[in-house]
C-alpha cells in the first residue's frame, strides 16, 4: 500500500525531527521574514522562526494528534458503541439518543464550547476531538455489534455464562477489529483535519508548532498572498496536512474494503 | 447445584427412618390373602473360592390368583429364585424364609418338598426342548408326574394328559410324538400341561416366550392368561419379555444383580419406570412396533461373586451420586424413596437413594411472544409448553419448522428469555439463579445450534472453539483442557492432530463442523445436551452418521439428550420418549413406541404420515 | 451503514478550516470584545434612491467582522466600539485633524475666571434624527443622567462635575468640583449629547436596546448591525447640522485578509496597529493607494495585581521581569520594528506628556534580573511560577516570546487564556495575577495615569490598576489635574511617570505604530488624529473627516 509508505516517511520525519531540522523550532533563529536563504531554507516566520523547523516539528503535533485523538474517539466509540449493541435494551436506547443529540449538535459552536470549557493545549484538543468524533464511530460500531451479537457463536458463548467483558473480549471486539482499524485510520484522518482547524480557529494551543498554526500566522500577515511569501511560509504546512490526510485516507479507503467484504462473506 | 443434588437426597433418607430388608411385610401392604411369601430370599452357591450370590435379599408376596412378573437381564437371579421355590438347590444354598400358606419352606427335608413341588408349586421351565427325553413319547412324559404324584393308573394319567393337553391346545396327534417331531411351541404347551398336570396352586413360567417366533409367543400369552383365568392359579412368571409381561402380569418385580429393585402394578411399571434400571431395560427392549435398535444400558451385569458396594446399579447408573457408592439402598414405597414426592407412586416400591429416575429437565408453562419487525403484529411462538427430561433418555421434540420447538429450546437453555414458564434443572428453578450459581446450572446443559457454521466461531481454531467453554468456566489448567478438548474431539470421531486443531471454520466441512460443534458441547461434562435440528445442514448419509454419534455419545456418557427435529422418521430410532410440537404447544407425549404405533393426536399422525422411509 | 464521502468530508473540513481563518479577526490590536449586545435594530430601507451631490463618496467600506457592541451610548465597548457610536451621537466639543479641539454642538464656550465654570453655547437648529429639536435640556439631561448611571461612563472622569445647569435658553453652565485642566478633552469632548424625550424614561440604559436607543443627533444612522458579522451599516443624516456628509455611507464589512481586500477593491481602507514593513506596504506605494502613518499611542501592558498572592506582590520580582523582558525584541519581532518599547512610567513618547527618564529605568538586563530574584529570596535555579492571564484574540506570538524571554531569569508563566470579554471582565474585577491587556488613548490626557493607578480614582475598567497605592503618586495625580499651566502639569507628570517606573504596577510593553493604508480615489482624506479622539482613541476613524471631507474646519468639501 502507497499510503503506508507515506505515513511511515511522515512517522520518520517526526521521529527524527530533532536530528533533521537545522534549528529549534521556537528559537528565534533568523530576523522576522526572512525570504528563503541557505541558513532557512523555507526563510522565517513573523517573528524570526525557521519555517522548515517548524515544519519538520509539526509532522510531530499532527501524528500526536492523529494517534491519541483517533485512539481515544475508537476507545471511546467502542466502549460506548459496543456496550450499546451488546447490551442492548434502555441502556442502548439511553446511549443511541445521546449519540443522536450529539450528532444533531452544530459542530463548530459545540468545538467553541469544548474549547472555551477544557482550555487550550495539545492534550485539550486531543480530548475535543475524540469528544466530537467520537459519536458517529460509536453509531457504526453499535451496528456493526448488534449484528455480531445476533451471530451465533457469541449467543453462545453468553449462554455458556461467558461475561459480557469476556464476549467482548473474546469475541466482539476481535471481530470488529478490522472495522476498528478503518475508524481508527479515518478519525486519524479527521483528527489531523480538525487539528489544523481548530489551530485555524486559534482554539488550541497558540505555542504548538504545528502545521495548522504556521498557516494561520501566516494568513494573519496581511497581504500575504499579495507577494510571494505563502510559496515557502503557507504552502508547505498546507501541501503537508493534505498530503497526511490524504494518506490517512487511502489506508481507511483500503481497509475498509477488506473489512466489508467480510462482513458480506456469509448469507 | 451438583452438591445440593447430592445432599439432598442423603438428609431425606436420614429424615425417615431407614427399613432393614426383613421389615418389608407385604409388597401390598394389606393383603392377607397371599399364598406365597418370601422374605429376604437368598441363593448363594459356594464355589472354590468365592461365594455366588445369585440373589440376595428378595422379598415379595404372591396373592391368590394373582400373576407376578419378575423381570431381569439374563444373570440377574430370576431363574435362582424359581428353583428356590421349588427347592431345587441344594441344602443350605437357599436362606431367608419362603411361606407357602403360612407353612415354611426354606429347611424343609426332601420328602416334605415332594409334597409341595408340582402339587402345590410347578414349574414350567425355561428349555422346553431339553426338558423332555427324547425317547419317549411326549404323551408319556405327561402322564408320568401324574401317575408319579398323585398315584394315578397309567389308563387314568394318560386320559388325564389327553385332557390337559387339550386344555393347552395340543391334540392327541400331538401326544403320540416324540419331542424331536413337535415345534418350540408345540412343547412349550407340552410343558404346560406337564406343570399344571397336579393342579398347582403356583405355576412358575420362566421365559415362556423366549426363543419362540411371533406367532407361537402370541398363542403362549394367551393361552397363560386363559389358564390363569380359568384354573385361579397364581402365577409368577419369570421373563425379560416386556411385552408378554405388560400383558399378563398384575404386578411387576424387577429383579437386578440379585436383588429387587423395582416393583409395582405392571402397567404403570411398563409405561413410566422408575427406576433406572427399568428404564433402561425397558429402553433396551426391541419392540415389534417402534424401529428402535440403538437402545441400552451402558456396561454389563456385575460379577455377581463380587457384587458392588452400595447400590449394585450404580456403576451403570447415569444418575449415580456418591451416597449410591457407599450406601445399599432399601426397597420401599415409591413416595418415601423419593426427596422430591410425586403423585402417582401408591404401589410402586422402589431401591433407589434418589426416589429412582432423575427428572433432568423439567420445563413447564413456557411462553414467548415476538414482534415482528416494524408491525405491532405479535407472534406467540411458543404458548404454555414445555417437556420434561430425565436422567439418561433421549427426548425427541417434533413438529413442523415454525412450530415453535426451536424457540422451546432456546428459552429452556438461556438463549432467549421466557415470558412465563419455568425450567427446572435437576430439581433447581433456574430462573431464580443468578450469578455463579447460575453460571454452574447452565453447565449441566449444552446446546448444539442448528447451523455450525454460525454457531462457531469464525476467528477460533478448532482447539480454542472446543475448549471455549472451559476457558469460560475457568475449569482446569491449560493441560487439562488440551486433555478434555482431544478426548472430546475423539469422542466424536474427529483427529486430534495438532495440525487440525489450527484449522479454522472454513476449512472445515459441514459435517466436521457439526462434530466439533458436539465435541464443544461435551467438553463440560453435561448432563443434558439439546440439539437442535442438529443435522439439517448435512446431506443424507452424513445426517444418519451424525445422529448415530449422539446417540453412542448419549449412552456412554450416559446424558439426556433432546433431538429437536422436523423429521419423524430420523428421530424414531433414537428417541425414548416424543413430544410433538404444534403452533408453539405440545399437543401429544409419551414413549416412543406408543407415539409411534398408536398416536392420538392427528397432527402426529400427519408428521408419520410424512416421514419418509428412513434407514440408519 | 453510511459513511459521509470521506475525501469531499475531509476537503470540507480543510476548506471550512481555511474559511474560519479567514473569518477569523486579523490582528489588529484593539482586542474583541463580544458583550451581550442587543439585536439589530429593524433596518430601516435604505434610501439610495436620493441622490447626493456629485462630489461626495457614495459609500466608504471599511473593515468590519469584529462585534463591538450595540453603538447606543451605553452598549458599545472600547474604543472601536465608542467610534461607532459616535457617528450616531454628537458631543458638546470635537476635534480635528490637528488635534485641536474644534466647536461641535457647541458653537463657543468660556470658563469662569475660577476655573471652575464652563458655559457653552448651544449651536442652532440642530435636530434629533427623529425630528425633534435638540435643546439645552437635553445637554443637562445628558450629563446628569451619565453622573446618575456611573462615574465611569467610557472612563469619562464625569464625577468631577459638580453640576450643570441651563443659563437661558442657548447656553449650559458646567460647575465642576475643582480646576480641571482636561475638562475639554476628557468631559465635553467625549461626553455624549442624548435625547432626554427617550431616555428620560429609560431605567436601565444597559438593557435599552431598541431602535430608540439609537436615536441621535449625529452624522450617520444605523442602518443594519450584526453582532455574529461585526457588521455596521450607517447612512448619511442629510438633515445633519453641517449639511449632507460628505462620506453618504459607512461601512464597516467582513473580510479576509485585509490587505488582499483592500488591492482587490473589496473595502477603501485599512488600518494596521504596527506588525508591518515596508514590504508588506509595498503593493499599496502607487496610485490610487496612499498611505498614511502615526506613532503609537495603542500599547499593550503587563499589568501586576498587587493585591494577590503571588511572587509578583513583591516589587523586586517586578523588577526583575522588567529587566528579563526585552522591549526592543518585541517591537523589532512582534510589531516587525513598527511601533516603539514601553515606557515604564506609563505614557508613550507620542504624548506631550511623555517623560524619557522613566523609558530607561530598566534596561534589558538579565543578570541584574536574577540578582533582584535572589534578593527577593529566590534561590538561583528556583523556578517563579506567575500565572499570566491573556486574550485569545491578542497575538499568541506575544505570549510566546514572553514565555521565552521570561525563562531566561528562571520565571515560568503560567498561561491563562481567555477570550477579550473575559478578560476585560476578570481584568475589572482583578482576577488575575498578572495579565496582558492592550488599550489606546496613551496619546489624549495624561490625566489617564491618575484615572488608572491613582488609589484614589474611581475609575472602573480594564486599565485600572489592581492593588497599587502609593501616598505620594496619589497626591501628584490630585495636583495636576488643576495645573492649568503646561509646565507645571509636565512637572507633576514626569514625577508621576518616575514614580510608576519605580513602583511598576504595570509594564507597558510596547506601542504600536500606526498606519492607514487607503485608496484615495475613493476617499482621500484620512488621517489620525493626535492624542485620539474623543478623549484619545488613536484609530482613524474621527467621523470629522468623513463629514467634512477635509482635515479641519467645519465647512464640507465641495459645498457652496
Ligand atoms: S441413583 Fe443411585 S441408588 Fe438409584 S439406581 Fe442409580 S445408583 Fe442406584
Amino acid at each position: 500500500m502507497p499510503g503506508l509508505g507515506i505515513l511511515t516517511i511522515f512517522v520518520l520525519v517526526a521521529l527524527l525531527a530533532p536530528v533533521l531540522a537545522p534549528y529549534d523550532p521556537h528559537a528565534l533563529s533568523g530576523q522576522p521574514l526572512e525570504r528563503p536563504s541557505a541558513a532557512h531554507p523555507l526563510g522565517t516566520n513573523d517573528i524570526g522562526q525557521d519555517i522548515l523547523s517548524e515544519l519538520i516539528f509539526g509532522a510531530r503535533i499532527s501524528l500526536i494528534v492523529a494517534l491519541a485523538a483517533s485512539m481515544g474517539t475508537v476507545a471511546l466509540a467502542t466502549l460506548i458503541g459496543a456496550a450499546a449493541g451488546y447490551l442492548g435494551g434502555w441502556l442502548d436506547t439511553a446511549l443511541m439518543r445521546g449519540v443522536d443529540v450529539l450528532l444533531a449538535l452544530p459542530r463548530l459552536p459545540l468545538l467553541i464550547l469544548l474549547a472555551a470549557l477544557l482550555g487550550a493545549g495539545l492534550p485539550q484538543t486531543i480530548a475535543i476531538i475524540a469528544l466530537l468524533f467520537w459519536p458517529a464511530a460509536a453509531r457504526t460500531i453499535r451496528a456493526q455489534t448488534q449484528s455480531l451479537r445476533r451471530r451465533g457463536y457469541i449467543q453462545m458463548a453468553r449462554q455458556l455464562g461467558g461475561g459480557t467483558g469476556y464476549v467482548l473480549r473474546r469475541h466482539i471486539v476481535p471481530a470488529l477489529a478490522p472495522l476498528l482499524a478503518f475508524e481508527l485510520v479515518m478519525a486519524a484522518g479527521r483528527a489531523v483535519a480538525l487539528e489544523a482547524g481548530l489551530a485555524f480557529l486559534g482554539i488550541g494551543d497558540a505555542a504548538a508548532k504545528s502545521w495548522g498554526l504556521m498557516m494561520r500566522f501566516a494568513l494573519n500577515l496581511p497581504g500575504l498572498l499579495l507577494g510571494d511569501r505563502w510559496l515557502w511560509w503557507l504552502l508547505p504546512p498546507a501541501a503537508c496536512l493534505t498530503l497526511l490526510i490524504l494518506t490517512l485516507t487511502c489506508i481507511g479507503i483500503g481497509l475498509e474494503e477488506r473489512w466489508q467484504p467480510r462482513l458480506k462473506r456469509r448469507p | 447445584m451438583a452438591t445440593a443434588i447430592e445432599t439432598t437426597p442423603v438428609e431425606t433418607l436420614h429424615a425417615a427412618p431407614l427399613q432393614q430388608p426383613g421389615d418389608i411385610t407385604s409388597l401390598r401392604p394389606a393383603d392377607t390373602t397371599s399364598r406365597l411369601s418370601v422374605r429376604d430370599l437368598r441363593v448363594h452357591f459356594p464355589t472354590a473360592c468365592e461365594v455366588v450370590r445369585a440373589v440376595d435379599g428378595v422379598s415379595f408376596d404372591l396373592a391368590g390368583g394373582e400373576a407376578l412378573a419378575v423381570i431381569g437381564e439374563t444373570g440377574s437371579g430370576k431363574t435362582s429364585i424359581a428353583r428356590a421355590l421349588l427347592g431345587l438347590h441344594p441344602a443350605g444354598v437357599t436362606t431367608g424364609s419362603i411361606r407357602l400358606a403360612g407353612q415354611e419352606l426354606v429347611g424343609l427335608p426332601e420328602d416334605a418338598w415332594r409334597a409341595v413341588r408340582w402339587r402345590r408349586i410347578a414349574l414350567a421351565a425355561q428349555n422346553a426342548g431339553s426338558a423332555f427325553d427324547p425317547v419317549y413319547r411326549i404323551g408319556e412324559q405327561i402322564a408320568e408326574p401324574l401317575r408319579h404324584h398323585r398315584g394315578l393308573t397309567p389308563v387314568e394319567a394318560l386320559a388325564r394328559a389327553i385332557l390337559l393337553a387339550e386344555e393347552v391346545g395340543l391334540s392327541a396327534r400331538h401326544l403320540a410324538a416324540y419331542p424331536h417331531q413337535l415345534s418350540g411351541g408345540e412343547k412349550q404347551r407340552a410343558m404346560l400341561a406337564m406343570a399344571l398336570s397336579c393342579q398347582p396352586e403356583i405355576l412358575i413360567v420362566d421365559e415362556p416366550t423366549s426363543g419362540q417366533d411371533m406367532l407361537a409367543r402370541a398363542e403362549v400369552i394367551s393361552l397363560l392368561g386363559r389358564l390363569r383365568r380359568e384354573r385361579g392359579m397364581s402365577l409368577l412368571l419369570i421373563s425379560h419379555d416386556l411385552a408378554a409381561v405388560a400383558q399378563l402380569a398384575d404386578r411387576v418385580a424387577v429383579l437386578y444383580a440379585g436383588q429387587l429393585v423395582e416393583a409395582g402394578p405392571a402397567a404403570g411399571l411398563i409405561e413410566d419406570p422408575r427406576h433406572p434400571y427399568t428404564w433402561g431395560l425397558r429402553n433396551a427392549y426391541p419392540s415389534m412396533t417402534t424401529a428402535r435398535d440403538l437402545a441400552g444400558i451402558r456396561g454389563d451385569l456385575p460379577d455377581p461373586t463380587q457384587p458392588p458396594a452400595g447400590c449394585r446399579f450404580h456403576p451403570r447408573c447415569t444418575q449415580a451420586v456418591e451416597r449410591c457408592r457407599l450406601v445399599e439402598p432399601t426397597l420401599m414405597p415409591l413416595e418415601r424413596a423419593r426427596p422430591f414426592p410425586r403423585q402417582g407412586g401408591e404401589d410402586r416400591w422402589i431401591a433407589c437413594h434418589l426416589g429412582g429416575l432423575q427428572t433432568l429437565l423439567r420445563a413447564t408453562d413456557l411462553r414467548k411472544t415476538f414482534s415482528t419487525n416494524g408491525s405491532a403484529a405479535k407472534v406467540e411462538a411458543v404458548r404454555g409448553a414445555g417437556i420434561e427430561v430425565y436422567e439418561g433418555e433421549v427426548v425427541a421434540l417434533v413438529g413442523q419448522t415454525g412450530s415453535g420447538k426451536s424457540t422451546l429450546a432456546r428459552l429452556i437453555v438461556g438463549l432467549e428469555q421466557a415470558e412465563a414458564g419455568r425450567v427446572e434443572l435437576e430439581g433447581q428453578e433456574l430462573t431464580a439463579l443468578t450469578g455463579e450459581a447460575l453460571r454452574r446450572a447452565r453447565r449441566r446443559v449444552q446446546y448444539i445450534a442448528q447451523d455450525p457454521f454460525d454457531a462457531l466461531s469464525p476467528r477460533l481454531t478448532v482447539a480454542e472453539i472446543v475448549r471455549e467453554p472451559l476457558e469460560i468456566h475457568r475449569l482446569g489448567t491449560r493441560a487439562e483442557q488440551d486433555a478434555v478438548v482431544r478426548d472430546a474431539l475423539s469422542a466424536v470421531g474427529l483427529p486430534v492432530a495438532s495440525e487440525f486443531l489450527a484449522r479454522h471454520t472454513h476449512e472445515l466441512s459441514g459435517g466436521q463442523l457439526q462434530r466439533i460443534a458436539i465435541a464443544r458441547a461435551l467438553v463440560l461434562d453435561p448432563k443434558l445436551l439439546i440439539a437442535d435440528e442438529p443435522v439439517s445442514m448435512l446431506d443424507p448419509s452424513e445426517q444418519a452418521r451424525v445422529i448415530i454419534l449422539l446417540k453412542q455419545i448419549q449412552n456412554q456418557r450416559g446424558m439426556g439428550l433432546v433431538l429437536i427435529s422436523h423429521d419423524l422418521a430420523l428421530v424414531r430410532k433414537v428417541a425414548d420418549r416424543i413430544y410433538v410440537m404444534r403452533a408453539g404447544e405440545i399437543v401429544e407425549w409419551g414413549p416412543a413406541s406408543r407415539i409411534i404405533s398408536r398416536p392420538q393426536h392427528e397432527y402426529t399422525g400427519a408428521l408419520l404420515a410424512a416421514a419418509p422411509a428412513f434407514d440408519l | 451503514m453510511s459513511h459521509p464521502n470521506r475525501p469531499s468530508f475531509l476537503i470540507l473540513i480543510v476548506i471550512a478550516g481555511l474559511l474560519a481563518a479567514c473569518a477569523a479577526p486579523t490582528a489588529t490590536p484593539a482586542p474583541v470584545a463580544p458583550e451581550a449586545a442587543p439585536t439589530a435594530p429593524a433596518a430601516a430601507p435604505a434610501s439610495s434612491t436620493a441622490a447626493p451631490a456629485p462630489a461626495r463618496v457614495k459609500a466608504l467600506r471599511l473593515v468590519g467582522g469584529t462585534d463591538w457592541g450595540y453603538p447606543s451610548p451605553f452598549g458599545f465597548n472600547r474604543g472601536p466600539g465608542y467610534t461607532r457610536a459616535s457617528y450616531i451621537f454628537d458631543t458638546l466639543v470635537w476635534r480635528d485633524r490637528f488635534g485641536q479641539t474644534i466647536p461641535w454642538l457647541a458653537t463657543e464656550w468660556r470658563v469662569s475666571d475660577d476655573n471652575l465654570t464652563w458655559t457653552f453655547t448651544l449651536r442652532d437648529g440642530v435636530k434629533w434624527h427623529d425630528g425633534k429639536p435638540l435643546t439645552v435640556e437635553d445637554v443637562v439631561f445628558s450629563y446628569q443622567y451619565f453622573a446618575k448611571t456611573g462615574s465611569g461612563w467610557f472612563m469619562a472622569p464625569i464625577s468631577d462635575v459638580a453640576s450643570v445647569t441651563a443659563v437661558g435658553e442657548r447656553q449650559v453652565a458646567i460647575k465642576l468640583k475643582r480646576p480641571f485642566a482636561p475638562f475639554l478633552t476628557t468631559i465635553a469632548e467625549p461626553v455624549f449629547i442624548i435625547p432626554k424625550h427617550i431616555w428620560e424614561k429609560v431605567e436601565d440604559p444597559k438593557k435599552f436596546t431598541g431602535p430608540e436607543a439609537v436615536i441621535g443627533s449625529g452624522p450617520y444612522k444605523l442602518i443594519q448591525y450584526s453582532k455574529a458579522e461585526g457588521a455596521y451599516l450607517y447612512e448619511a443624516n442629510d438633515d445633519y447640522f453641517l449639511g449632507k456628509p460628505y462620506v453618504q455611507r459607512l461601512e464597516f464589512i467582513p473580510v479576509g485578509d485585509v490587505a488582499l481586500a483592500l488591492a482587490n477593491r473589496q473595502i477603501d481602507a485599512f488600518d494596521k496597529f504596527g506588525g508591518v514593513t515596508d514590504e508588506m506596504l509595498a503593493p499599496f506605494t502607487k496610485a490610487p493607494f496612499r498611505i498614511g502613518k502615526a506613532p503609537g499611542e495603542w500599547g499593550m501592558n503587563l499589568y501586576f495585581n498587587l493585591s494577590a498572592q503571588s511572587p509578583i506582590a513583591d516589587v523586586r520580582v517586578r523588577r526583575a521581569i522588567a529587566h528579563t523582558v526585552d522591549r526592543d525584541a518585541l517591537v523589532a519581532r512582534l510589531l516587525l520594528g513598527f511601533g516603539e518599547p514601553g515606557s515604564p512610567g506609563g505614557l508613550p513618547p507620542a504624548n506631550p506628556f511623555y517623560n524619557p527618564a522613566a523609558q530607561t529605568v530598566y534596561p534589558h538586563d538579565v543578570a541584574q534580573a536574577k540578582a533582584l530574584l535572589r534578593e527577593a529570596d529566590y534561590a538561583e535555579g528556583q523556578a517563579v511560577t506567575i500565572n499570566l492571564t491573556y486574550s485569545t484574540s491578542d497575538n499568541p506570538r506575544l505570549v510566546e516570546m514572553l514565555a521565552a524571554q521570561l525563562a531566561e531569569a528562571g520565571i515560568a508563566l503560567k498561561p491563562v487564556p481567555m477570550d477579550q470579554a473575559a478578560l476585560d471582565a476578570a481584568a475589572q474585577a482583578g482576577n488575575y495575577d498578572m495579565l496582558l491587556v492592550g488599550f489606546g488613548g496613551l496619546g489624549g490626557d495624561p490625566d489617564q495615569l491618575r484615572r488608572n493607578f491613582a488609589s484614589t480614582s474611581k475609575t472602573v475598567g480594564f486599565s485600572r490598576a489592581r492593588g497599587y497605592a502609593s501616598a505620594e503618586f496619589d497626591k501628584l495625580a490630585d495636583e495636576q489635574v488643576s495645573l492649568l499651566d503646561f509646565a507645571a502639569r509636565k512637572a507633576a507628570l514626569d514625577r508621576m511617570q518616575m514614580i510608576l517606573a519605580q513602583d511598576l504596577p504595570a509594564l507597558p510593553l510596547y506601542y504600536t505604530a500606526r498606519v492607514v493604508v487607503y485608496n484615495a480615489e475613493v476617499f482621500d482624506n484620512w488621517y489620525f488624529t493626535p492624542g485620539g479622539y474623543g478623549g484619545g482613541i488613536p484609530m482613524p476613524f474621527n467621523k470629522h473627516q468623513f463629514i467634512t471631507g477635509l482635515e479641519t474646519g467645519l465647512k464640507i468639501k465641495g459645498a457652496q
